[in-house]
């Protein structure tokens, strides 16, 4: 397999970014908020809306599903570019735009490119219903009545058995998640407050082995995240104000769309672990092309943004991404190394599960939180370690889709 | 804008199934109480979902319908306490697992039977119960009573 160049870890940086809310106080649609994330992102990055020459959003927002959303943008935008296109594999597609923008820059077709993605399914639809509904294979799984959580429990179930794992363990991820959530003012948790293993193994199962704290919540009402790319030199001849976040590496992997098609899945040009089996996910491929392309290890990483919609994903993904071996993720937990005050903090604003999800733009706001972090302006509490470096890692669709982005402050 | 209604297929009755064209086969078995799979004439593998070409080798080779013996072990599982619609409300907890069919292929179904009794490798076997949708479900061995 093609390995991947490590010249495109030093061709671009994210100049601007913008991001955007909504509750139910401030209702705003996924149009408005990723205007409003867009402009806000020019303004940071110093640059005007006429310099964008290529617009990548990913997916349609689940509160606007209408099909070429980017399209629909640019045009809302009063912005015609030179290109635009969705990065569509789910959550992963979003965080995937960050290098997509890159390997455009290094193809010398732009100079900026604006990546975009928002939405609120909270403030405008039935999350429970549609979200099985879009995510559970239409002819083999929906007529049985699954949730989202159903079909993620499988590798959860799965998880415990391969490898000893306990519900209890599962709490503790719950918990830390919890302990950056109470900081941040727009998590979804928040309202909460701190609560202990205890607290979370009373609250009700949703589906086994998962308990409602062990899940992510919808919310918040809506989010918007917005991210100006373009060339090194660029960012390095920007204004003293704009402070450049380098793209150091990046890397994706799909490995299927419905749950029924990864577990018949018996070869894979891509290593996933002896087959058939469900604990490895491509995250694996993803992290590794993103690594080596930076030319990093996972040691080299001083903060982390997961796409931990469950517990037990949070610690399949921190193995995954190469920050523990397979099926010793809780040494991790149990280490303190991620907690507020930990040399190594990771969701730092709650995470998927604390922060919540707001729907698509839950991957958006992970790599906002990932670049506040990095430039020391974060909404919630600040990483206590002055990270240079982080890993963003977004995922999407039933442990299908996989995008890892490597983030620097330090010019390559 | 997505309307609310747009999904009200889960919201208000149970889904039928959205069948594919190359699984026709398979749910005119289900109608008859069978339970069908694939399997590749090339590199012999058990193959689903259904599929017009073998996707695990480059043969290029047209899968062969083949009876399965319905008998098979739980891979994994999940107890739904939280069902997606108030259809699924008056029928929960079920439970929806992996089963892993004995001619060693998988299908993501529910298994009927006491949420306490579930546990992983024990043995299933195939059932087809009389409901408003025909679907293959699974039930723990020794146990053929519906409940």
């Amino acid at each position: 397999m093609k390995q991947p160049d490590r010249s495109l870890g030093r061709v671009a940086a994210i100049i601007g970014m913008g991001d955007a809310y909504a509750d139910k106080q401030a209702v705003k649609d996924p149009l408005q908020l990723a205007t409003e994330a867009s402009w806000a992102a020019f303004k940071d990055a110093g640059i005007r809306k006429d310099d964008i020459d290529i617009l990548l959003t990913g997916r349609s927002p689940w509160a606007d599903r209408r099909p070429q959303w980017n399209n629909i943008f640019a045009s809302h935008m009063q912005m015609p570019v030179r290109m635009t296109t969705e990065i569509t594999f789910h959550g992963a597609g979003v965080n995937a735009m960050i290098g997509q923008a890159a390997l455009a820059i290094a193809a010398g077709v732009a100079d900026y490119v604006l990546c975009v993605q928002s939405d609120a399914v909270e403030l405008f639809i039935d999350a429970t219903a549609v979200g099985a509904a879009t995510d559970a294979c239409p002819q083999f799984e929906f007529p049985y009545g699954p949730t989202i959580p159903t079909i993620y429990a499988q590798l959860a179930c799965r998880y415990m058995h391969e490898f000893g794992v306990t519900e209890e363990d599962f709490a503790e991820v719950a918990v830390q998640r919890q302990e950056w959530a109470v900081h941040h003012p727009k998590a979804a948790k928040r309202r909460h407050g701190l609560i202990t293993v205890d607290d979370v193994m009373r609250s009700p199962y949703i589906s086994t082995p998962l308990r409602r704290w062990m899940c992510a919540t919808w919310g918040p009402g809506g989010t918007a995240g917005a991210f100006v790319v373009t060339s090194v030199e660029r960012a390095k001849q920007a204004g003293a104000a704009v402070k450049p976040i380098y793209i150091h590496g990046f890397g994706t992997c799909t490995t299927h769309e419905y749950l029924c098609e990864r577990i018949n899945l018996r070869k894979s040009r891509i290593p996933l672990g002896p087959l058939p089996a469900i604990t490895t996910t491509g995250a694996a491929h993803a992290a590794r092309e993103a690594y080596a392309m930076a030319d990093m290890a996972p040691t080299d990483m001083q903060l982390g943004a997961l796409a931990g919609n469950f517990s037990h994903t949070v610690l399949v993904q921190l193995e995954d991404l190469g920050f523990a071996p397979k099926g010793r993720a809780m040494d991790l937990v149990r280490s303190g190394r991620m907690r507020p005050g930990g040399d190594f903090p990771v969701d730092t604003n709650g995470g998927w599960m604390g922060f919540g999800q707001p729907g698509i733009s839950v991957a958006a706001d992970s790599l906002v939180e990932t670049v506040r972090q990095l430039r020391g302006n974060p909404l919630g509490l600040l990483a206590g370690n002055s990270p240079k470096r982080a890993m963003a890692y977004s995922a999407g669709g039933m442990l299908a889709c996989h995008s890892a982005v490597i983030l620097g402050t330090e010019a390559p | 804008m997505l309307e609310q209604g747009e999904f009200a297929d889960y919201t208000e009755s149970f889904p039928e199934p959205r069948v594919t064209q190359d699984a026709l086969p398979y749910w005119a078995a289900v109608k008859e109480g069978r339970l069908l799979f694939q399997r590749c004439p090339a590199c012999r593998g058990a193959i689903f979902p259904p599929r017009s070409i073998c996707p695990m080798c480059e043969a290029g080779a047209t899968p062969a319908w083949e009876e399965s013996s319905g008998a098979g072990s739980i891979y994994s599982f999940s107890v739904v306490h939280r069902p997606p619609s108030a259809v699924w409300r008056a029928r929960s907890p079920y439970t929806i697992g992996l089963v892993r069919l004995d001619e060693d292929w998988f299908l993501f179904s529910e298994i009927e039977g006491r949420p306490e009794d579930m546990a992983i490798d024990k043995r299933v076997h195939v059932a087809f119960p009389e409901r408003e949708v025909a679907l293959p479900v699974f039930r723990l061995d020794g146990e053929d009573a519906p409940r």
